[in-house]
């Protein structure tokens, strides 16, 4: 029995892996061809588009809040005041909330007394993505960290793990709290998060995000990081920039200008 | 054996009547928050709240299931074929109230199958529904049907044994997964290991802790004794995963300090909460260890409560340190408070019935 | 417990039966990398995407099918004579949101209470 056992188990064994050998064979695509190396990769990837802002606060006015208005007028962001269920896609806010974790020691004033604009970072390794149990949040082909409305089940869990503090919670229903209606976009209900999704709706059109349109003083660069070419690109050849806490490893892509 | 549950003396229906109008105020709090949101919480700054910690401290004292099916199953210690029923049934409520915690807490509770239906190996929340509603099933089917075989007066079927062995890895594995959900925030760049470590450790204390407890009160209420051996074997495992459970806290206390972490840096609401935790912990273990007090009944009672209190404090720290990557002051709305409490009479409802059931049984054999 | 043939085939058809679950999943699960260059269709509401009769029993199950894939999956709807459309509420109010009772006027009487109006702006919403 033990020798006729050992030679039945030889026999299929084999016949098992010859069909997985034979089968990977037949249908190649199945294994084989949808795996690209550069999904495993932070660099640059010719071909693909990785959307990214960099935010040059030498331009930046203080006390306007043209970008942020934009943003409300063209997401019907509701304006829940300064309370702490405030929902915000853009919020300018202070050097020391925004780059909590660099060094303030002896840095020039120049620097931190201006409000720095902040959203969300569409991080090349997101945290929140990773977070969001029902894969509400993704990441999109051309970087865009992008959530499902649909699919979100409020639990918060994405908040949690966003160091940036880019989203936000619907306490109570936003309806009443949009200042101006927009009809052109839909707004969320109680019970969602929300957050910035780099404009998608007018990239779609060939347009720029609404904030960098409504600057007047040109402070937000919007364009393709994947592409050498790009004005983004260009000035983060020639100046030196910064990335909101680079040390987490979540590879934003708003670069700033201080 | 369910009927069981209609028939009672007078303390009996008292202690039902106060569950359901516990349940009745947490149903009408709840239907407030459908209407209106999650804004009738206290929360805001603060993400998670009261419910997420009652989530926590239930998923990990589920888990204490396994102190007493481990020994029984696998070192074959058949003492603790007593209350192996009574630990499974306590498993069981106790992820049912995890699970309901979780669910007051979502903004649309009515989209919780997508959970399910969307899960990802990514997302520890993800994993620790999953293996809630698991540990639910195994804990309530291979209760109900050792129970069942026990009435009879037949052995229990073989075919629960892989259940229970399965159940074995599945509670180590729930409270470090709880554990991971806080873990993996960026505040604590991405991981702080020793969290799910220290859920492991206070699982077992205060899941033994409340074990301890019932025993105690069917004891008192309906006059049916575990015997000495089973007591003291739990108060021993309760002594050892107490211990561990504050050395742990102490430890992560100490770093605090050093380091001049967080608890230095929120000093009001930390400090008191954690010490305080710590100073009750230390406190009911060394109850444990007097020898004159660890036959009383009294001293055991009121240490296993000091035990689950802690723990339960102890959680609440944890998770106000950690959401948002630092403390917010955060105080927990009526409404808020009735829901919590609802969810644990609905638990312990679930969990009376389940024990009168076993009652009966023990009763007749 | 002896272990027999009759078990190792079990286990092997169980094994073989894992790893085509696990095949299957890989490729349904990867996701076609689509160059950037790929447009997506803009809003076209020229012509609707099934005959009236069709659409007034089965619009809900169309809906809700862009409604679960239409934010993830940029392939467009393709209809039965190969028209495409992007999966998107603005596809079908771009004719139906002319008529502000369209939706409104046969819920009401069904008593169908559809979630769509919690976020997107019903033509009952918008300013006329």
């Amino acid at each position: 029995m033990n020798e006729e056992r050992r030679e039945f188990i030889k026999k299929t064994s084999i016949g098992f892996l010859a069909g997985i050998g034979v089968s990977s064979g037949l249908f190649l695509n199945f294994l084989m061809e949808k795996t690209d190396a550069s999904l495993w990769s932070d660099k640059t990837v010719a071909g693909t588009i990785r959307w990214g802002m960099l935010i040059d606060m030498r331009k930046c006015i203080d006390g306007c809040q043209k970008c942020v208005d934009a943003c409300r007028l063209a997401h019907d962001v509701p304006d829940f005041g300064n309370s702490s269920r405030q929902i915000e896609w853009l919020k300018k806010s202070p050097y020391s909330e925004v780059f909590s974790t660099s060094g303030r020691d002896f840095i020039s004033t120049e620097r931190t007394k201006k409000s720095i604009p902040s959203l969300c970072n569409h991080c090349a390794d997101p945290s929140c993505v990773r977070a969001c149990p029902t894969q509400a949040l993704f990441k999109r082909f051309d970087g865009i960290v992008a959530l499902d409305y649909h699919r979100c089940t409020g639990c918060r869990a994405c908040m949690a793990s966003c160091p940036y503090d880019a989203i936000s919670f619907n306490w109570s229903d936003p309806r009443p709290a949009i200042k101006t209606l927009n009809d052109s976009y839909p707004t969320r209900e109680k019970g969602v998060v929300e957050k910035c999704n780099f404009c998608s709706e007018r990239l779609l059109k060939g347009k720029l995000p609404a904030c960098v349109d409504a600057c007047p003083e040109k402070t937000l660069t919007f364009g393709d990081l994947n592409d050498p070419k790009s004005a983004i690109r260009q000035l983060l050849e020639k100046n030196q920039t910064m990335q909101r806490k680079p040390e987490l490893g979540t590879l934003p892509s708003v670069f700033y200008i201080i | 054996m369910i009927e069981n549950a209609l028939k009672g003396n007078r303390p009996y229906w008292i202690w039902m009547t106060l569950l359901l109008l516990l349940i009745v105020s947490g149903i009408s709090a709840y239907s407030q928050q459908l209407r209106l949101g999650l804004s009738v919480t206290g929360l805001g700054d603060a993400l998670w709240g009261l419910s997420i910690m009652q989530f926590t401290f239930m998923a990990s004292a589920a888990a204490s299931t396994l102190l007493v099916v481990l020994p029984l199953s696998l070192h074959d210690y058949k003492p603790f074929g007593k209350i192996v029923v009574i630990a499974q049934f306590l498993g069981a409520s106790a992820s049912a109230i995890a699970l309901l915690s979780l669910c007051i807490d979502m903004g649309k509770p009515q989209l919780i199958l997508d959970l399910l239906r969307y899960a990802t190996p990514y997302s520890p929340y993800s994993w620790a529904f999953f293996l809630l509603i698991g540990y639910f099933l195994i804990n309530l089917v291979t209760g109900w049907a050792t129970l069942g075989a026990e009435r009879k007066g037949v052995p229990a079927p073989t075919w629960i044994l892989p259940l229970i062995y399965l159940s074995i890895p599945w509670a180590i594995t729930l409270p470090v997964v709880t554990g991971f959900v806080y873990a993996s925030f960026p505040a604590n760049h991405w991981i702080a290991s020793l969290l799910a470590l220290r859920l492991l450790a206070s699982a077992y204390a205060s899941g033994t802790a409340l074990l301890l407890l019932i025993t105690f009160i069917m004891k008192r209420a309906a006059g049916f004794d575990v015997g000495r051996e089973v007591t003291d074997k739990l108060v021993m495992l309760l002594t050892y995963a107490a211990t561990f459970t504050f050395v742990l806290v102490g430890v992560e206390c100490f770093a605090s300090l050093c380091g001049k972490g967080l608890l230095l840096q929120y000093k009001n609401l930390m400090v008191s909460l954690t010490w305080s935790s710590l100073l009750l912990g230390i406190a009911s273990l060394a109850v444990f260890h007097v020898p004159a007090w660890k036959n009383s009944f009294r001293h055991l009672t009121a240490a296993s409560l000091g035990v689950v209190l802690s723990i339960f404090a102890e959680k609440g720290a944890a998770l106000l340190y950690l959401s948002k990557g630092g403390v917010v002051a955060y105080t927990p709305t009526m409404t808020e408070l009735s829901m919590v409490l609802g969810v644990l009479a609905l638990g312990t409802l679930f969990l009376t019935i389940l024990l009168k059931a076993v009652l009966a049984v023990k009763r007749a054999g | 417990m002896k272990i027999t043939q009759r078990d190792i085939v079990i286990g092997l058809l169980v094994l073989a039966a894992l790893v085509a679950i696990g095949v299957f999943w890989l490729t349904v699960k990867t996701e076609k990398i689509v160059s950037p260059t790929a447009k997506v269709t803009t809003i076209d509401s020229t012509a609707c995407i099934a005959p009236t009769e069709y659409m007034r029993s089965h619009h809900m199950k169309i809906l809700n099918e862009w409604r679960n894939t239409g934010a993830r999956d940029r392939r467009p709807y393709v209809t039965a004579d190969g028209k495409k459309f992007q999966k998107s509420l603005d596809t079908c109010l771009g004719c139906h949101g002319s008529n502000t009772y369209f939706c409104i006027s046969c819920h009401q009487y069904a008593n169908a209470k559809p979630t769509c109006w919690n976020c997107h702006l019903s033509p009952l919403d918008k300013p006329q």
